[in-house]
């Protein structure tokens, strides 16, 4: 194999595991962090009321 | 009209409205929000067109005919999707950051509140080298191109830039970028269409084809080794820029939360259009065997002054100045955002009033502008070398910064580590088996050719950062309670802080 071959499979891998690794945290945080957001903010709400 | 004059003329005209555009729009900076962050309510069309001017930067239009003309068709699209992938892949972190970070003014606001002080300290000096180095490289690129094609003097050129992009971003900062920025990424996008037609309709598009076929074939096929290498592996060195470089992480905390991963996406891929319309410049040169005595590097202006005529040396001063106006205009109030806010503010005088902060920030500005005027006039050789050699380190920390937006049990000791030795190994294959440190070497190896070079050190400095950061976290988790960042208010804005932008 051309060695600039590997160094390009190299690359892409490289990119699609950044890829992954950003839709996979949007998938852990989806629901996760709606669940933290109000609990923050209900006593937020309280307040200005 | 002299061609001298002229250049100094254009020079004037479009600095002269631009100084006008950022000054009208100052006078509603109040805080240090305003100054930093636009006030947190950019939208859309003022949001993509601040991403785009920010992004065409001076080697947008001189190096994607370098890329052209090294590895060919290969080239110009690498350069093109790599720096625009690059900024689309920013939008869904950019997204995350605005929630866990509302009040969030730079990147070193993150790294400080999301890891520990040595990452912090780490971080915050590798991004000053690379933003102060960008911003010198753009100041001596506009002092080289009006001294090449209008005969300028080359202290003249650069003071005369810094000058003018000082004026108005000392005193408006992110408000008077945003003003300027939506003239000049207008400006770059009607250019950028006009300027590559004229050079073809001077150099025939047919002739250029055959020459091309004739002279280096290779520069059309697919399957070039170098250029799918280019290919392949640029996307990952302009994410390192783009994920680490605070002026993004400004514009994610600037923008609307309703619009920001439109904003990025629809930035990133107007920006496309942009090298691939100037990189195909190189093809002329190819095409033609034309004689570059500055090397690939000097391929656009040679294109120019061979081809372009007055009317087309005028088109392409003023691309190119409103490129690099724009992008040191962002880096100027960039690095004066760290030194304002993670320098001044959280170590010289923590007790310091918004007030306060807000004036160290014009001072320092001011300094900027002095520093880079004063580095510049000496034109010094190793700042291109340092932007590639930076890529390495922006490299390493891609995966730090996305593991440490998403994920709550990132080891902080076992990043820091991986990050120093991903840099270390990455710098190694750069060097060839030596450890490259600009100014020095340590030889320890010897590499093979096809094994050293920015790309594969990007590639190695990229693979050991995230295999280490993702191991020493799931073997060793320390647990991160995201609502800590949530609820942090920068320490000159205790009392008041708008950190609810959502619409």
């Amino acid at each position: 194999m051309i060695p600039e071959y590997a160094w390009a499979l190299g690359g892409v891998l490289c990119l699609v595991t950044l890829f992954i690794m950003i839709a996979l945290g949007q998938a852990v945080t989806k629901n996760e962090w709606l669940d933290e957001v109000e609990a923050i903010e209900t006593p937020d709400e309280g307040r200005s009321e | 009209m002299n061609f001298q004059v002229l250049g100094i003329v254009i020079i004037v005209v479009l600095g002269a409205s631009w100084i006008y555009a950022g000054l009208k729009v100052s006078k509603r900076v109040s805080s240090t929000d305003d100054y930093l962050v636009g006030g947190r309510q950019v939208g859309l069309a003022l949001g993509s067109a601040t991403i785009l001017a920010t992004w065409v930067t001076g080697n947008t239009i001189l190096a994607s005919p370098e890329s052209g003309y090294t590895y060919g068709v290969l080239g110009v699209l690498g350069y093109a999707v790599g720096g625009g992938v690059a900024v689309m892949a920013f939008a869904p972190l950019a997204a995350r950051l605005k929630k866990i970070l509302p009040a969030g003014r730079t990147v070193g606001d993150f790294f400080r509140l999301r890891y520990d002080g040595k990452n912090y300290w780490l971080f915050l000096i590798a991004l000053l080298v690379w933003d102060l180095g960008w911003l010198l490289t753009q100041g001596m690129a506009a002092g080289i191109i009006l001294e090449t094609i209008f005969g300028i003097p080359f202290a003249v050129g650069v003071i005369l830039t810094v000058g003018i992009v000082l004026t108005y971003v000392s005193i408006g900062g992110m408000m008077s970028v945003l003003s300027t920025d939506f003239l000049q990424s207008m400006l770059i996008m009607v250019l950028v269409f006009i300027f590559p037609a004229l050079i073809y309709w001077q150099a025939n598009p047919r002739e250029v084809y055959d020459g091309m076929i004739a002279l280096a074939p290779e520069t059309l096929r697919l399957d070039n080794p170098a250029g799918l290498l280019f290919l392949c592996v640029i996307p990952l060195i302009y994410a390192g820029e783009v994920f680490m470089d605070n002026t993004f992480w400004q514009r994610a905390f600037a923008l609307r939360a309703n619009v920001l991963k439109k904003t990025f996406i629809f930035a990133g891929i107007g920006w496309i259009f942009v090298p691939i319309a100037t990189g195909t410049l190189a093809f002329v040169a190819v095409g033609s065997d034309m004689e570059l005595p500055g090397g690939p590097s000097s391929v656009a202006p040679e294109v120019v002054s061979n081809l372009a005529g007055s009317l087309g040396s005028v088109f392409f001063l003023a691309l190119l100045w409103a490129a690099l106006a724009s992008t040191m205009a962002a880096l100027m109030n960039g690095v004066a955002g760290i030194f304002m806010n993670d320098i001044y503010n959280n170590v010289i005088n923590r007790n310091a009033t918004d007030r306060q902060v807000l004036s160290a920030g014009r001072i320092g500005t001011v300094v900027i502008a002095l520093i880079t005027i004063a580095t510049a006039l000496q034109r010094p050789s190793t700042l291109l070398s340092l932007l590639i050699w930076l890529g390495i380190i922006n490299a390493a920390y891609l995966t730090p910064v996305v593991v440490g937006a998403f994920f709550k049990r990132v080891n902080p000791t076992g990043a820091f580590c991986s990050i120093i030795v991903a840099i270390a190994t990455g710098l190694v294959f750069y060097g060839g088996g030596s450890m490259d440190l600009l100014f020095f070497q340590i030889p320890m190896f010897t590499f093979p050719d096809w094994a050293s070079g920015d790309l594969q050190g990007a590639v190695v400095s990229f693979a050991i950062a995230t295999i280490g950061t993702l191991l020493t976290s799931w073997i060793w988790p320390k647990h991160f309670d995201f609502r800590t960042m949530r609820d942090w208010v920068p320490l000159s804005k205790s009392e008041h802080v708008s950190t609810s932008p959502e619409v």
